[in-house]
């Protein structure tokens, strides 16, 4: 039997880039979330989560609007509802809508913070904000915030709703897929928390997060790793599965899966925050390669097996 | 209800491509790119081989993949079934491409839009045949009403053993093909193929 060649895939190096990073800005929004509600410093970091998370949306934004062979056309991603049973359709406009939630919250915590340094004569405020008087009001403020949670978790899933309708990326047709979406964009969340941690000098308040950081980093990776194992064990059976198992394990993809993710990772970050719980340069580290392990996993359900 | 479909006979399919060459006469179809083709499929071993033509075209699926991912709406689909793009709505976020199991959509740049196989609607809007069947020197396609139990068709779907590419995809084509020897699932394997090796030099 002659096996003819695949043909090539119809979405590229920047679309695989997309659903990397749109697992960053979801995954700040619950790690900043989580932290805020946990420590007083986690208004400062929700602060600089938040204008980072507006800076990649709009940068994936970008990247859609790049690959796209015809951009003039992509406001029709935003403003056509006759098909809503397309996931990229939800995904755009949800993206539209955090990017929106983002501005409205950004533009509520920069007046906190001008008025509390109003209030203090000081130019750094520590507090992120929190706590003055806003135009938005006390009820506003936890809608948007409610919100944007709610957009978050859902961008951090829909990867793996509009991957599973194609036949290029079998990986997210399994049954562990979406977890394993939710897990790297919370891993990539923790990973930017710690590297923003680790590089903010002292004056930024950021470092009283280093200890609770560090545990979250691994504890995720530790979730992580276990979705990781139940993904691996529920791929049998199905033809196109195996060949992908064969491919990350021994084939084309198997220096991505060993050394990205399970070396650089997992047991890299989890080795260096274990051995040194202290050190900032410790957590740059193993943010740094949690980030690359997370971002490889994602890359590898997007591109395995098609 | 009127529901299109096309019936092929892989018993007759010479694979002469004279239903490729009428499609692409007949939409202008870019080079590189197909509505309509045959899949030449080799199989067994020397010395008991055979090859296989397999004429492969748009499914139309009843659940059409391409139909429901489509963010922006531009794919819809006629009353009598046929699924068609509406270019000016179609902004090439290739989602259908990666949706259809088929291959069977393409991107054409000089219309700016993705295009596939519409069972020639414009033809069939005027009683016409879709032209890969008018083209088609052996016969080996039936096009017609499926649901029309008096039509060709429905009858010789009727008296032969039907079958579909890629049954497991679920998307219920109205393309049927009578596959005696069990070819269709040649070309699935390794998901959607193409036959590059086809393209001659140019010496």
């Amino acid at each position: 039997m002659t096996v003819l060649p695949t043909v090539d895939r119809p979405w590229g190096a920047l679309v695989a880039a997309y659903f990397v990073i749109i697992g960053l800005p979801s995954g700040l929004a619950l790690v900043a979330w989580w932290l805020a509600r946990r420590h007083r410093a986690g208004a400062v970091f929700d602060r600089y989560a938040s204008w980072l998370s507006f800076a990649v949306l709009n940068l994936v934004g970008l990247l859609l609007v790049v690959d796209l062979g015809r951009p003039s056309r992509f406001f029709l991603m935003l403003t056509r509802f006759d098909n809503l049973s397309s996931p990229i359709a939800v995904g755009a406009k949800l993206i539209a809508v955090k990017t929106g939630l983002l501005l409205v919250a950004i533009w509520a915590v920069e007046r906190h913070r001008r008025l509390a340094a109003a209030a203090t004569g000081s130019t750094i405020v520590t507090t992120g904000g929190a706590g003055g008087p806003t135009r938005l009001g006390d009820a506003a403020e936890p809608v948007v915030r409610g919100l944007l949670l709610a957009a978050s978790f859902a961008l951090a899933l829909y990867p793996a709703a509009v991957l599973s309708r194609t036949w290029s990326s079998p990986l997210a047709q399994t049954s562990g897929a979406a977890l394993l979406f939710l897990s790297t964009a919370l891993l990539l969340g923790a990973a930017a928390a710690g590297l923003l941690v680790a590089a903010a000098p002292a004056r930024f308040g950021l470092a009283a997060l280093t200890a609770p950081v560090r545990s979250l980093l691994l504890v995720l990776l530790a979730g992580h790793a276990v979705a990781l194992l139940f993904q691996a064990l529920g791929m049998r059976g199905d033809p196109r599965l195996d060949a992908a198992v064969a491919d990350l394990t021994v084939g084309a993809h198997a220096w991505a899966w060993w050394a990205g993710v399970v070396a650089v990772g997992i047991a890299a970050p989890a080795a260096v925050l274990l051995a040194a719980p202290r050190s900032r340069v410790a957590l740059a580290a193993a943010a740094l390669t949690t980030a690359a392990g997370a971002g490889t996993v994602r890359y590898l359900l997007f591109a395995v097996g098609g | 209800m009127t529901r299109l479909g096309m019936l092929i006979d892989l018993n007759t399919c010479i694979g002469c491509h004279a239903c490729s060459v009428a499609c692409k006469a007949e939409f202008d179809v870019p080079l590189g790119a197909f509505r309509d083709t045959v899949h030449y499929v080799e199989d067994g071993t020397y010395p008991q081989v055979t090859r296989h033509f397999i004429p492969v075209l748009c499914n139309q699926c009843t659940d059409a993949p391409c139909l429901n991912a489509c963010p922006t709406g531009a794919i819809t689909r006629l009353d009598d079934g046929p699924v068609v793009i509406e270019e000016g709505d179609c902004n090439l976020n290739r989602f259908c491409m990666s949706a259809c199991p088929y291959d069977a959509i393409y991107i054409d740049d000089d219309k700016g839009a993705a295009q596939k196989c519409t069972f020639c609607a414009h033809r069939t809007a005027n009683g016409q045949e879709p032209a890969c069947v008018t083209a088609c020197p052996t016969g080996c396609r039936v096009f017609g009403d499926l649901d029309d139990p008096d039509s060709a068709i429905a009858r010789k779907a009727a008296a032969n053993p039907t079958t579909v590419w890629k049954p497991e995809a679920g998307t219920s084509p109205n393309v049927l093909y009578i596959d005696p020897r069990n070819a269709l699932p040649l070309i699935a394997v390794n998901g959607v193929q193409v036959d590059t090796g086809a393209d001659l030099a140019g010496q």
